[in-house]
Formats: C-alpha cells, sequence, structure tokens
C-alpha cells in the first residue's frame, strides 16, 4: 500500500460518498503529513489548519445532509502563495509582501473551489513572486524534491507540486507563465494543466506576465485536472482577460478513445535538442508509443520559430513582470531575493522596440502553431529537458542559452497538460506535454487520461510520503 | 561607430532604471547581456517585415460595465 488515504479526489470523492472515510479524516492525515513533512520539503508557507478542519467537518456535515456541492467537496487543496485567499495573508514568498497582501480578499478562482465545499490546508510556497529561485537568506522554507531533497522540485508552482505529489493535498493551484505549473509537474511526478490564456479568471493574482499568465489545477491524474477545472473555469467581469466562453463537463469527455486522434510531434528544437536528455526523450516517444498502439495517428514533423518562440515567452514575461516591480526593485532591491531580483531586472535590458518585435514573432508563431494545429489534434513534446536537477548546480544564468519546452504555449495562450511517462535511472519523474488548440482543454485532457488508464506512474508516491516512512 | 562594451552598456541602463546593485551582480549581468542581446536580435527576421504585433487596444474595453 502506497498511502492511507485516497490517492486521488476521484477516489477521495467516491470514498466520502460511500462512507468509507470522511472529510475530516482525510484532512487531519494530510495535516499530520504536513506537520512531519513541511520543515524537509517546504510545501507550504502557511498552514491553515483550523480553517482546513472547519471546512471539512462543514463538507462531512453537508454530504450527511444529503447537500452535495460536486466531487471537489471535502477534498484539501493546495493554494500557491501568489493568490488570494480569505483567511490567510498572500506572501508570494517576498519580503516586499511582508504584510501579507490581501487577507480579506479571495481570488475568484479561490472562491469558486471554497463554494464548491474544499478543503484549503494552506498557502503553498512559490518562487519569490513566481520567478527565480530559492534565497535561503530571505526567512522562507526552501522548497525540496520528495523524490530527492537534494533536487529542485521546480517552479514557480513548487509547494503545490511538492504537495501532491507527497500527499500533503490531493491536488491545487498554480500559475503558470512560462511553465510554472507544467514543470513542478514535471519534476514531482504528476499531472499539472496550463489552461487556455483566459479560461481562468486571474483576478486576485500577483502578476508576472500580464499577458502570459494563467493559473491551473495540478493533481495526480488529468481526471482530477479535469474535475478542479470544471469548478474554476468560466467569466468573471473583474478579470479583463477571462474568456466568456461555455465551460463544458471536462470530466464527462474522458473516455479513454484516442483512435484516429492526430499527434503532431515537432522533431527538430523539441527532440533533437542536444541538450535534451536521452532519457527523457526515450520515455517521452514510448509514451506516444503506446498512444499509437491504442489507435492514435503519430506524425513526426517541425515547427518553425520553436527557439525564437522561447526567446520571445521570456522577453515578453521579464518586460511585463519589471514594469510591475520596478518602483520596488529601484527602493527595496536588497528585500527582493539574490536571484529573483536580477531576473526581474532582465526587463529592463530589452528595448521596447525588442519586445514589440517579440509580439511581431508571437503572431508568425501563434501562425504556424495554428497550421500544425489545423492538420492534427495535438502537439507532443517533452514538458522538461531534463528531470529535476540537483539544486545546488541551479544557476538563472544558465537558463538563458538552454531550451525551454512550455513557454511556447504561454506565448500561443494554448492548453497545455504535463504527465508522468516515467523514472529516470536515478528516480527522478519524466514527463511529456500535451497541447492543444484553444479551449480545447478536454483534448488534451483525454489524451493524457488515456494514458493514464494504461500506465501508473501517475499514481507512484515518493519513498518519503509513504505510510511506512512517515 | 565605436561599439559600446557590455560593460558601459550594463552600466547605462541600470542608470537609466535606476537600480543599485552589487558589483557581484553587476559581473553577472555584464556575462549575460550579450547572451541576452544575442537572443533579442534573433528575432528581427526580415520575412517578419509584415507581421502585425500580438498586442491590441480596444478603445471599447474602458466602458464596459464592471
Amino acid at each position: 500500500m502506497t498511502s492511507d488515504i485516497p490517492l486521488t479526489i476521484k477516489e477521495a470523492a467516491e470514498a466520502l460518498r460511500s462512507g468509507v472515510t470522511t472529510s475530516v479524516a482525510i484532512t487531519e492525515t494530510v495535516l499530520a503529513r504536513v506537520e512531519r513533512l513541511n520543515d524537509e520539503l517546504g510545501a507550504y508557507v502557511t498552514v491553515t489548519k483550523d480553517q482546513a478542519l472547519e471546512q471539512a467537518a462543514a463538507a462531512d456535515a453537508d454530504l450527511a445532509a444529503g447537500k452535495d456541492t460536486g466531487p471537489l467537496q471535502g477534498i484539501p487543496l493546495a493554494i500557491k502563495d501568489i493568490i488570494a485567499m480569505r483567511g490567510a495573508g498572500t506572501t508570494a514568498n517576498s519580503r516586499i509582501l511582508d504584510g501579507g497582501w490581501c487577507p480579506d480578499h479571495e481570488a475568484p478562482v479561490a472562491a469558486r473551489l471554497r463554494a464548491a465545499g474544499s478543503v484549503f490546508v494552506g498557502k503553498s510556497t512559490t518562487s519569490e513572486f513566481a520567478l527565480g529561485l530559492p534565497d535561503p537568506d530571505k526567512g522562507f522554507l526552501v522548497p525540496h524534491n520528495p523524490w530527492n531533497v537534494a533536487h529542485t522540485p521546480a517552479g514557480s508552482s513548487s509547494g503545490t507540486g511538492i504537495a501532491v505529489a507527497a500527499g500533503l493535498a490531493l491536488g491545487g493551484l498554480g500559475t503558470d507563465t512560462g511553465g510554472s505549473v507544467r514543470g513542478p509537474a514535471a519534476a514531482n511526478g504528476h499531472t499539472g494543466l496550463k489552461v487556455t490564456f483566459g479560461r481562468v479568471p486571474k483576478s486576485g493574482v500577483v502578476p508576472l506576465g500580464y499577458s502570459l499568465d494563467s493559473i491551473g489545477p495540478m493533481a495526480r491524474s488529468a481526471y482530477d485536472c479535469a474535475l478542479m477545472l470544471e469548478v474554476m473555469a468560466g467569466y468573471d467581469p473583474s478579470d479583463p482577460n477571462a474568456a466568456d466562453v461555455p465551460v463544458p463537463e471536462y470530466s464527462a469527455q474522458l473516455d479513454g478513445d484516442v483512435d484516429g486522434l492526430k499527434i503532431a510531434l515537432p522533431m527538430p528544437y523539441f527532440f533533437d535538442h542536444e541538450m535534451l536528455d536521452p532519457q527523457v526523450r526515450e520515455a517521452v516517444l514510448a509514451a506516444v508509443g503506446r498512444l499509437g498502439e491504442m489507435g492514435a495517428a503519430v506524425a513526426e514533423t517541425s515547427l518553425p520559430y520553436a527557439a525564437e518562440a522561447k526567446e520571445a515567452n521570456h522577453i515578453i514575461l521579464v518586460a511585463e513582470a519589471f514594469a510591475y516591480h520596478r518602483n520596488n526593485l529601484v527602493s527595496r532591491w536588497s528585500d527582493y531575493g539574490a536571484f529573483t531580483r536580477p531576473s526581474l531586472a532582465r526587463g529592463a535590458f530589452y528595448s521596447s522596440a525588442d519586445v514589440m518585435q517579440a509580439n511581431r514573432l508571437r503572431t508568425a508563431f501563434s501562425s504556424e502553431v495554428a497550421a500544425l494545429l489545423g492538420e492534427h489534434d495535438v502537439i507532443v513534446t517533452p514538458a522538461a529537458v531534463t528531470p529535476a536537477e540537483r539544486a545546488d548546480t541551479m544557476d538563472a544564468s544558465k537558463r538563458l542559452s538552454q531550451p525551454s519546452y512550455t513557454g511556447h504555449w504561454n506565448l500561443t495562450g494554448l492548453p497545455a497538460v504535463a504527465i508522468p511517462v516515467g523514472l529516470s535511472a536515478e528516480g527522478l519523474p519524466m514527463s511529456m506535454q500535451i497541447i492543444g488548440k484553444p479551449f480545447a482543454e478536454a483534448t488534451v485532457l483525454k489524451v493524457a487520461d488515456a494514458l493514464q488508464r494504461v500506465t501508473d506512474w501517475h499514481l507512484l508516491v515518493p519513498p518519503i510520503a509513504q505510510p511506512a516512512a512517515v | 561607430m565605436m561599439a559600446v562594451s557590455p560593460n558601459d552598456m550594463v552600466a547605462a541602463i541600470l542608470s537609466a532604471a535606476q537600480l543599485t546593485v552589487s558589483e557581484r551582480e553587476f559581473d553577472t549581468m555584464v556575462r549575460d547581456y550579450p547572451v541576452m542581446r544575442a537572443a533579442a536580435d534573433s528575432l528581427y527576421l526580415p520575412e517578419l517585415e509584415f507581421v502585425e504585433p500580438a498586442v491590441t487596444f480596444d478603445s471599447r474595453t474602458a466602458f464596459l460595465p464592471v
């Protein structure tokens, strides 16, 4: 047995309704794990224990009274600490917000989860302002990968990534501007969905890149992410970028059938780069092969401007972020983390013409992607170039020269899900990314779910979090 | 025309942005600047001459009810 509580939201929802367990029991188990492991793993900035137990008790009472608010009722979730949540200040893992940002305000996405009866375990660790690397000198817990604590859990949604992998929540919220949901999902061995730009309202969230930001669900399975997205998605007038597009019942469309589905594999840059770990390449292609055996049609192809799109995403991201942080960087430079401040300052190094040109490249690349998806249903790439790196080798400067496979889909605003496809020889998760057309979250989740019906990588629990270990 | 060294360029940019950084941070930025500049320069592709940037402004947005 690898878990003493249900591993997935789906299983937990069934267990709650069949009377096998209660939300209070699940939540108490989760909180006990948090108490034992959080100092070592650094998943949470703030644990809202009292609130969580109150929510759990309310969920149990409602279910007993026949008031069923849906599958997220009574489910413990982590909320990334750049998302405003009532009852807990928001720190963005920064001394800049050391007073706690908006403690009495709640982002629409959090309010929706609360109304659905979810249980909020706490505010999960983020890279400072969703950018940069941890600074151990700033007073916040440094996050560690539960598969190997010497390795990074990736960021910026590090805490939710850790929490889901180690059972310190059954799901949670992350945000994604260049890969910050998918990177931690990849590094920690579970599922993370970056949604179409505007699918989920991003008001009440500390911004990083205005035209790139998204809030996405992170959970063990694609099915769980679908359950979360059904609650999270939908228009809200408080977000000028929120899309007024109907929200389908995503989970109902996950039927395991990929027969005839057309998958594009853009080989140049995404599969043939010299820095791509051969184990990752092999694992992703093997997973695609499984989909092929299930009836999907796989085609090797190419995607122009892939390398340039990575640069364009970075330029736009830092330009937008620098505009937001500029005044504080000028007056409070040393209050920012040692790795965050130079990352933000990069926005000053590009000219306004550079930013405009990046947006022209954005148009051109989007056209190429649209043409590719005109002939295929999804694009598949690795989610990360390597398994999680050793934390002591991480270097923000290195990233300038490394390939990256995630920012392209923020640049184009498309839905993209990362799912695990195996463990490396070193025992670290490897991950695949599935990208779809605008608002086609159902399609990307369907492909992910189909693979997860015939594999169990998404159900693996790191040894540190297994019941015998705790 | 005399080329500007990365050292002078970074110093000028930081001064314009009113950012005060440590010596070590300055050295890192000087090392990184050519890489960043080359990345930005790589986007000025001739075939993008007639491509519209993906920035739009709709004058009606400010008039929409909240």
